[in-house]
């Protein structure tokens, strides 16, 4: 009986020092982890999240609601255009905003070749955002038969001609023109503005009253 | 009905900003906000210089805007000489903050190699101290044990 009992206690304390190895094994490497951390992480960086920007049109309460649809010549209407920096670096950015017609291709693919009315330049750190306020008029308009022809457009007091016709929609019973705004990005190695196929659009209604 | 389009009109002012001022004043705002990237990308912080270099764009903006404008707007002339002025403050700020950025990261790095390594070292020290102390006790718990067990007279229930 005397051997098994002195096993069993041997086999007591060997396991009490191996449960030790562990405890110090693993205190050891959770602390040397730990404590390397700030050196590891000059080394290792952090994966980024989804890099983007975030381009949009706000109404004139700068809210997502309330946007000028029915524009009637020599009255001012204004939207804010917003833009927001997720692509964690300062970046230059470029808003185009042009006028188009109901044929006129929306920039989907390629920015729309008309030259823009106004353009907007700002710099935007990470995460920062900006909301520019817009005022637009119709200057001139003539409509005549089942057309209309917008000759001069104000944006922000500068005024354009632009001679810009659009047919009647019977569909939607409207004079149909789209301001777009289209983003662009400067880019270090081409050191030109990119257009990102990114835009947003307000469609509006030319009429009389 | 024939649609048509006529493209817009763009002409220069003759008394307003000319290309060659806007040019000028785009390249140097690009030149800047390069530099600005550059000492963003070494870990300083250019949120003011970017306010800044968003003062000259502005300028810019009306400039260049002036310049697509026509008819019955007054042109706004550019004020070139500023905003030159402007990216020129920037572009030196920029690599002023660049280098200060840099050895703020230098430091910063070699603080924390030294951290890492003398703290590692140091733990270990401790442990290993601990372990040997623990190991001595649980072997003289053990001899202990061994020699209650043996002593004559003695019985274990």
């Amino acid at each position: 009986m005397l051997p098994k009992t002195n096993k069993t206690q041997q086999e007591k304390t060997g396991l009490e020092q191996s449960e030790y190895k562990t405890i110090f094994l693993a205190v050891g490497l959770i602390g040397i982890l730990l404590l390397s951390y700030p050196s590891l992480i000059l080394f290792l960086k952090p994966s980024n999240d989804t890099q983007f920007s975030e381009l949009y049109l706000l109404g004139s309460d700068k809210k997502a609601q309330n946007y000028p649809f029915n524009i009637i010549p020599n009255k001012e209407y204004s939207v804010f255009a917003g833009l927001t920096n997720h692509l964690q670096k300062t970046t230059y950015y470029m808003v185009s905003i042009k006028l188009l017609n109901t044929i006129d291709p929306l920039p989907k693919q390629a920015t729309n070749p008309q030259q823009p009315l106004y353009t907007i330049r700002f710099i935007l750190a990470p995460e920062q955002k900006t909301e520019t306020l817009l005022k637009f008029s119709i200057e001139q308009l003539i409509f005549s038969n089942t057309e209309a022809t917008i000759i001069d457009f104000n944006i922000n007091g500068q005024t354009h001609q632009v001679n810009k016709s659009t047919v009647w929609d019977s569909t939607k019973s409207t004079f149909a023109y789209n301001l777009v705004f289209e983003l662009s990005i400067y880019q270090e190695n081409t050191e030109t503005f990119e257009y990102q196929n990114q835009f947003v659009s307000l469609n509006f209604n030319a009429t009389k009253s | 009905m024939v649609i048509y389009s006529v493209p817009l009109a763009v002409s220069a002012q003759t008394d307003g900003p000319d290309l060659q001022s806007l040019t000028t004043a785009r390249k140097a705002i690009i030149d800047a906000f390069n530099t600005v990237l550059d000492a963003e990308k070494t870990g300083a912080n250019v949120t003011e210089l970017i306010n800044q270099l968003n003062s000259a764009a502005a300028m810019l903006n009306d400039a260049e805007n002036s310049y697509l404008g026509y008819q019955n707007s007054t042109p706004a002339s550019i004020d070139q000489t500023l905003i030159l002025i402007i990216a020129q403050s920037v572009q030196t700020s920029a690599q002023k903050y660049k280098i200060d950025a840099e050895t703020a990261t230098q430091n910063y790095t070699w603080a924390s190699i030294e951290f890492s390594v003398i703290g590692s070292i140091t733990l270990l020290l401790i442990l290993n101290i601990l372990w040997q102390y623990t190991k001595k006790r649980s072997a003289a718990k053990n001899q202990q044990n061994s020699t209650g067990e043996n002593r004559p007279g003695t019985k274990r229930i």
